[in-house]
């Protein structure tokens, strides 16, 4: 019997065509002599014809596309991510950080304290806050980027009794309490100015506030304020700042980052109206595979009719007219 | 390998997710039908798809050009699977009552009309039959079977793909065989 299980085995082995010459040869010889083993033999012919009537899934390739297609989505918007994060930060603090404006860092604090002091010898009272105007200054000495180093400003890193206030001739006051209180006046060209306003976006809870830097921002578009609103797109908790933050990014050229944002947030944001903005940025980008891929993502998955509606559109615009500029969702939006 | 794929495997080593993109869409119907035979239903294979393709992408760093990256794929993929299968609990296997206790005949010898007519009914019937035996093999025999009556792979190969030696996939195979020709020997016709 031990000699016949392995001829069995023997038999389901030449059936997958995995045995030698030899060892077939030892089993043919084997088989014409014994009947167990012949009966083994049809029946494991009939086995196979048994388990060949297995139907194989029919698998549909736009599915599989489709799956495809958010894997490699998922994988974009984890690095885009991870990227973003840490390239914000790097870029803000960096550039606040950088040697070259130390010296004005201690200029501007001069200043300040300056500016105090001497209030504080004319017999003011803290009822009145001092008042530096960083536009001014920046004026009197021909140059327009007078940073400020907030962070040593504070005492714990947080502002507290932050007030915003728009002045005449595009001017803006903002206030504050740090190691003592504080108010700077200037546009938003001002750099002093912007610094204020870009950590209030940062770190400010009041969303208002954080609102109003944004829009006050936006009217100087530079890298820097690319970079805030970027990081207000992807991380600010509120729908209205990331709507606002995304709105002003079409005022920016195409580049990477800022298809990388809109990218996730097509594919992240819970906000509809956000989603429908990053397809307009889309839309208005050359029409590479990739976006358009992410396009098609949306179209076929995303839980509003509507932003699948005019994904859709921007496709069919995309494959009608190749290097249109959104057109088709200005039109729909409309 | 062709250059093709190495040049696109060196690219995603690199983080291009568009190039990985590409590589997956060479193989991945191969691995989604792998996936559909080892857990018994397609919603099953695509809630594991993502997570396979990921793990891939993830350990595309180690990837050596050592072993056949179908080979590499497939191995992430069985083990997913079984992972996969693991931690939902063994499957509810709707099987026909004459496998379980009272095995008779599907159909009696064909010799009328109706037959014919019935013929793709049958054959859709035999082949659910057939997967439900299957259903009831150990997870590693199951895999076996699939490796190498469904996707043709040599005992070899599946030895590589599931890091065991080439007796022990021929034990299972064995084991299996047996298993099937007692499950589904009433449904034979001879």
């Amino acid at each position: 019997m031990i000699k016949c299980a392995k001829y069995q085995e023997l038999i389901l082995l030449d059936r997958y065509g995995e045995i030698d010459e030899a060892s077939r040869r030892a089993l043919n010889k084997h088989l014409e002599e014994c009947p167990i083993c012949a009966a083994e033999k049809v029946r494991t012919d009939d086995i196979f014809q048994m388990l060949d009537k297995r139907e194989e899934a029919e698998i549909d390739p736009e599915w599989l596309k489709s799956m495809r297609n958010q894997m490699v989505a998922h994988l974009q918007v984890s690095k885009a991510r991870a990227k973003t994060i840490s390239f914000d930060w790097d870029k803000i603090w960096g550039i606040l950080r950088s040697p070259a404006l130390k010296f004005a860092y201690s200029a501007m604090l001069l200043a300040v304290g300056f500016g105090i002091g001497k209030f504080q010898c004319a017999g003011g009272r803290g009822s009145i806050m001092p008042e530096l105007n960083v536009g001014q200054m920046a004026g009197q000495n021909n140059q327009n980027a007078r940073p400020v180093d907030v962070k040593s400003m504070l005492e714990d890193g947080k502002l507290r009794n932050v007030d915003l206030q728009e002045l005449p001739d595009q001017k803006v006051q903002v206030s504050f309490q740090g190691t003592q209180e504080y108010q700077l006046v200037g546009t938003p060209e001002d750099k002093g100015i912007q610094e204020v306003l870009a950590y209030i976006m940062l770190h400010e809870t009041n969303t208002g506030l954080r609102m109003r830097s944004l829009e006050q921002l936006s009217q100087q578009p530079d890298s820097l304020v690319q970079q805030l609103m970027i990081y207000s797109v992807l991380n600010d908790e509120n729908e209205g700042v990331r709507l606002k933050a995304i709105r002003t990014l079409h005022n920016y050229p195409s580049s990477a980052s800022l298809k990388q944002a809109y990218i996730r947030a097509l594919m992240t944001d819970s906000n509809s109206a956000v989603r429908i903005e990053a397809m307009e940025g889309l839309s208005k980008m050359a029409a590479d595979e990739q976006v358009r891929d992410i396009l098609a993502i949306a179209a076929a998955n995303d839980e509003n009719d509507y932003v699948k509606l005019l994904a859709k559109n921007a496709l069919e615009n995309y494959e009608g007219n190749s290097g249109n500029n959104g057109m088709a969702i200005e039109r729909l939006k409309k | 390998m062709t250059e093709k794929e190495i040049t696109l495997v060196r690219l995603a080593q690199k983080g291009d997710a568009r190039a990985f993109g590409e590589l997956v869409a060479l193989h991945d119907s191969q691995v989604m039908n792998l996936a559909i035979s080892l857990l018994g239903s397609k919603e099953d294979a695509a809630d594991v798809y993502q997570e396979i393709f990921i793990k891939v992408f993830k350990a595309l760093d180690n990837y050596r050009f050592e072993s056949e990256l179908s080979t590499w794929l497939y191995r992430i993929t069985v083990n997913t699977c079984l992972s996969f299968r693991k931690s939902r609990g063994r499957q509810q296997i709707f099987f026909p009552k004459s496998i379980e206790s009272d095995p008779e005949p599907l159909y009696d010898k064909p010799d009328d009309v109706q037959y014919e007519a019935d013929s793709n009914l049958l054959q859709n019937e035999m082949s659910n039959i057939v997967k439900a035996a299957i259903e009831t093999l150990p997870p590693q025999q199951k895999a076996v079977v699939i490796l190498r009556h469904y996707q043709d792979k040599k005992i070899r190969e599946i030895a590589e793909i599931m890091e065991l030696n080439e007796g022990t996939v021929k034990g299972y195979l064995f084991r299996a065989m047996q298993t099937l020709k007692d499950k589904l020997e009433p449904y034979m016709l001879n």
